[in-house]
């Protein structure tokens, strides 16, 4: 299969997967009930489940899913290491903090985009930590020492939510679950709109830098020979990958594993390059995630599982499972 | 190398059979534990020295003019016959050190899992723990007969019992407009809750003269998801806040899902203070006399 | 001297490096040049600076002092992809953070033509195709990097280098851990790209086959340049004994072959030194 025809049936994929996650709730409308509902024709409760509830939360999943996946393909990319992800990285627990800082002091209730921008730094300030921790003194990154300083600086930013919302007493637990787990209970086209637009400027800006990926990926050195300004690359797609991984948090929360296992699934399945592993690592993220949500709004119907248990099922056990193949890979 | 990979697969499978192993013993060894936990304080009554852990509780004890035998509070205790007491913090997560402090020689606390060190702690130093669980109306009563024992007040115990059915009682004979309307308890999250039939705010609602929506849960605070809120669409909201109704109102109407309820875009959204609604204690009937007041007005009098 | 024309490539004059790390020089006073057509090999004990000078020489490493020219400018003036462009730098170590096939290792050396956007075009897949035949691995081709064998491996990276269409190549160590056809085969491939016009900079611990595919050694000791010359002038026992710090003896290829005559050091019996 050609990689045109790969990503072609990934939007189907991604269409479906919106229009699955349209179909099942709480409440059985039925594929009719559905259209009629989108289109407007039908009963007003049905209009109002879909348009307002259903779909922008289904829009949100997908852009909150092809997020996390590239912010995932970019850290992995960039650090060399397959075990990567935002969420591994404590990155989006910064942003969570950062989130929960614009929220306690009050400047989101100030102003409307001092909430993401605040997650922004949160999640900036969180790579420039674990990058601190993780180099050693010869100015190189010892990917050893890079996960272990993630999952420091991860439950440190969950020590410090907890510690902003015990100041907070009513729904501090609950608000607590949402930084923590994660969850699209809040979708909105605001959070739409917000996401989708810096999804695009930077997917744009990802894929011009897919090329010097590939080359870092094979050797920091040589692309360096190559030609590529490798510390300029890295800084910006740091900046980028913080940008969306604060733009899934202030959306949808601490969503775990979806930018771990979403890019090695696209790599398993088809390998390549990024020019072709990032676009398809969005397509596949933005299908996965919306029936993720499905499955946990359906599973205990009218109750809801937090996103977050669904993608760690998933996750969990394919991060042991590349875990295990890195592990044999390795030299004795 | 093969002789360590072995090694480790040994090891491996060591881990598991123990892991197993104790799993098993500590499933046989609940049914022990909860035997072990069944009530109850059965050590030297009358209390004088009382500290409880449940507001509504609190709140009974003040109303049997029994707040002199209290010698601590929670933090959520601020009834100003007891405000000066000192606080032992959460009713759920107190202090343990400044419970025993107070030298009670009862503490009143919630039948719960989390105080299982608690408990044992406080009854190893010869502190009697009398455990509650308030679910419904028919615990109320049952933990007000508790406390008339506890604190043996009988008598005035059985008094306030009787006034509060008679309030209770006073609500259910006026009446609000027919048909009843469906009333959603709507405790905010994602997804939100509501209240079972079969719990005390269930009931005052249907005290209140409302049917509780989504009646076909019984026990307990389900999750209920949006979308079947919005198929059901209730008449009437019920918010327990500390916000003013306009407030609430307005938070209601900008939320996606919530503002295509006709309930609230008809504003027909009651906001009853949270420290009134959720204490099922000797303010019951007035508690139900507010909210039937409360949904008269949105819903008119019969 | 086979150089065709005696253009200069590299020219570095008394250059220093300390590493940020590092408690001595690095590189110390090192001057030389490499003109076009010559295969200069850098030679000399580990740690002697080899792949430092490499570095400085190609601009990953900015030095302390001196100054460099590559082409005649001012190597500071270069950027890095107009230096990709001209010089085909292998480094000492590579490891693919992800799987990746031959076709696609070599297929990155043209990235300092296409840049981040353009396509690759007709005379892309050209340079990429020779390179991959002259390298001989258009066989593996679409085997994954890390399943070839060390010698495979070198062909393949050395291939990209090719496929960047250089005018030099620097490669540091490009025949480290290589069994003796697969170390030979690298050698004769430079030899072939040499004849070809292309400058060929690269290091080595090799001396003997150094010693008969380079046209010039370079002997660093310690960051400084201990001799450079034709291998018989830098391959005399006395320098070799205390720059090592091992005796030895050279003696002339027994031959048969073009290499017969060339200097070969034989590293003694501690004890047999006279």
């Amino acid at each position: 299969m050609s990689r045109g025809v790969v990503l072609a049936s990934l939007v189907l994929a991604v269409a479906a997967a919106i229009a699955i996650s349209l179909r099942f709730g709480a409440v059985g409308l039925g594929w009719s009930g559905v259209w009629d509902g989108l289109t407007g024709d039908g009963d007003p409760i049905a209009v109002a489940i879909t348009r307002d509830l259903r779909l922008p939360r289904a829009v949100l999943a997908a852009l909150v899913g092809g997020a996390l996946g590239l912010a995932g393909a970019t850290f992995q990319a960039l650090l060399r290491n397959p075990l990567a992800d935002p969420y591994v990285l404590g990155v989006s627990g910064g942003a969570a903090v950062g989130a929960v800082v614009a929220i306690g002091a009050g400047w989101a209730g100030a102003a409307a985009w001092s909430l993401p921008v605040s997650a922004f730094a949160g999640a900036a300030l969180a790579i420039a930590l674990v990058l601190r921790i993780a180099t050693n003194v010869e100015r190189r990154l010892d990917v050893r020492v890079l996960l272990l300083a993630g999952v420091v600086a991860g439950t440190f930013f969950n020590a410090c939510i907890l510690l902003a919302l015990s100041f907070q007493e009513a729904e501090a637990f609950r608000a607590a679950v949402f930084w923590m787990m994660g969850g699209l209970g809040g979708a909105s086209w605001r959070l739409v709109w917000m996401l989708a637009l810096a999804l695009s400027g930077a997917s744009i800006a990802l894929l011009g830098l897919s090329r010097s990926f590939d080359l870092i990926a094979h050797g920091e050195e040589t692309a360096g020979f190559l030609g590529v300004p490798v510390q300029r690359v890295r800084l910006s797609a740091y900046l980028i990958a913080s940008l969306l991984t604060a733009g899934a948090v202030v959306a949808a929360g601490g969503i775990g594993f979806v930018g771990l296992f979403v890019p090695h699934t696209v790599r398993l399945l088809w390998g390549g390059g990024h020019r072709f592993l990032l676009p398809a690592t969005l397509l596949v993220g933005a299908a996965f995630l919306p029936l993720a949500d499905t499955v946990a709004r359906v599973i205990t119907a009218p109750a809801e599982l937090p996103l977050g248990v669904i993608t760690a099922f998933v996750g969990v056990p394919f991060f042991v499972l590349v875990l295990r193949r890195q592990t044999r890979q390795a030299p004795a | 190398m093969d002789l360590i990979g072995r090694e480790v697969l040994t090891t491996n499978r060591v881990l598991w059979i123990v892991a197993a192993a104790s799993l098993a013993l500590a499933n046989c060894n609940r049914p022990q534990q909860s035997a072990a936990e069944q009530n109850d304080a059965a050590t030297r009554l009358p209390a004088q020295r009382v500290v409880s852990l449940v507001p509504s509780m609190t709140d009974a004890i003040v109303a049997l003019n029994a707040a002199d035998r209290l010698v601590g509070r929670t933090r959520y205790d601020i009834a100003p016959e007891i405000a000066d007491l000192p606080s032992v913090g959460g009713g759920l997560d107190p202090s343990l050190e400044a419970l025993i402090a107070l030298e009670p020689d009862l503490v009143i606390g919630w039948e719960s899992a989390e105080y299982r060190g608690l408990r044992a702690r406080l009854e190893a130093g010869g502190i009697a723990f009398h455990a509650t669980s308030i679910e419904d109306t028919t615990d109320v009563f049952r933990s007000l007969d508790e406390l008339g024992v506890l604190l043996d007040l009988p008598d005035r115990a059985a008094i306030l019992a009787a006034e509060v059915r008679e309030s209770l009682a006073g609500v259910s004979e006026t009446g609000l407009r027919h048909p009843k309307p469906t009333v959603f308890y709507a405790l905010l999250g994602d997804p939100p809750r509501t209240a079972g039939r079969r719990t005390f705010v269930g009931q005052l609602i249907e005290v209140a003269g409302g049917a509780p929506a989504f009646g076909e849960f019984h026990d307990g605070w389900p999750e209920v998801s949006l979308e079947a809120v919005l198929a059901a669409q209730p008449d009437i909201l019920v918010v327990a806040s500390d916000d003013t109704t306009i407030g609430v109102r307005r938070a209601f109407a900008e939320q996606p899902g919530w503002r295509d309820l006709t309930a609230v875009r008809e504003g027909r959204i009651v906001v009853i203070r949270a420290d009134l609604l959720n204490r099922p204690g000797p303010h019951l009937g007035s508690v139900a006399r507010t909210l039937h007041d409360a949904l008269v007005d949105v819903w008119g009098a019969r | 001297m086979k150089s065709r024309q005696n253009d200069v490539v590299w020219c570095a004059t008394g250059l220093g490096y300390r590493y940020p790390s590092g408690d001595r020089e690095a590189i110390e006073e090192a001057t030389l040049g490499v003109t076009t057509g010559e295969i200069v090999a850098l030679v000399g004990p580990n740690g002697s600076g080899k792949s430092t000078l490499i570095r400085l020489l190609v601009g990953a490493r900015k030095p302390n002092r001196g100054k460099t020219e590559l082409l005649g400018r001012r190597l500071a003036a270069w950027s890095a992809l107009e230096i990709a462009r001209r010089v085909g730098i292998m480094a000492q170590h590579e490891e693919p953070a992800f799987p990746v096939t031959v076709r696609e290792l070599v297929t990155t050396g043209r990235y300092p033509h296409l840049g981040a956007w353009r396509r690759p075009g007709a005379d892309d897949h050209r340079a990429i195709e020779r390179a991959l035949e002259q390298c001989r691995v258009d066989t593996l081709a679409d085997r994954s990097f890390v399943t070839l064998s060390g010698g495979e491996r070198q062909r393949a990276r050395l291939a990209r280098a090719l496929a960047q269409e250089p005018l030099a190549l620097a490669l540091d160590e490009p025949t480290a851990a290589l069994d003796i056809s697969s170390e030979m085969s690298i050698w004769e491939l430079l030899r072939a790209e040499a004849a070809k016009g292309k400058t060929v900079l690269l290091s080595t611990h090799n001396l003997n086959l150094a010693a008969r595919y380079a046209d010039r050694l370079i002997l660093l000791h310690r960051g400084r340049v201990a001799a450079d010359g034709a291998p018989e002038t830098v391959l005399r026992e006395r320098t070799l004994s205390e720059v090592y710090g091992w005796p030895v003896k050279v003696t002339p290829h027994p031959g048969p072959g073009p290499d017969q005559g060339a200097p070969q050091v034989v590293p003694l019996h501690p004890e047999s030194a006279s």
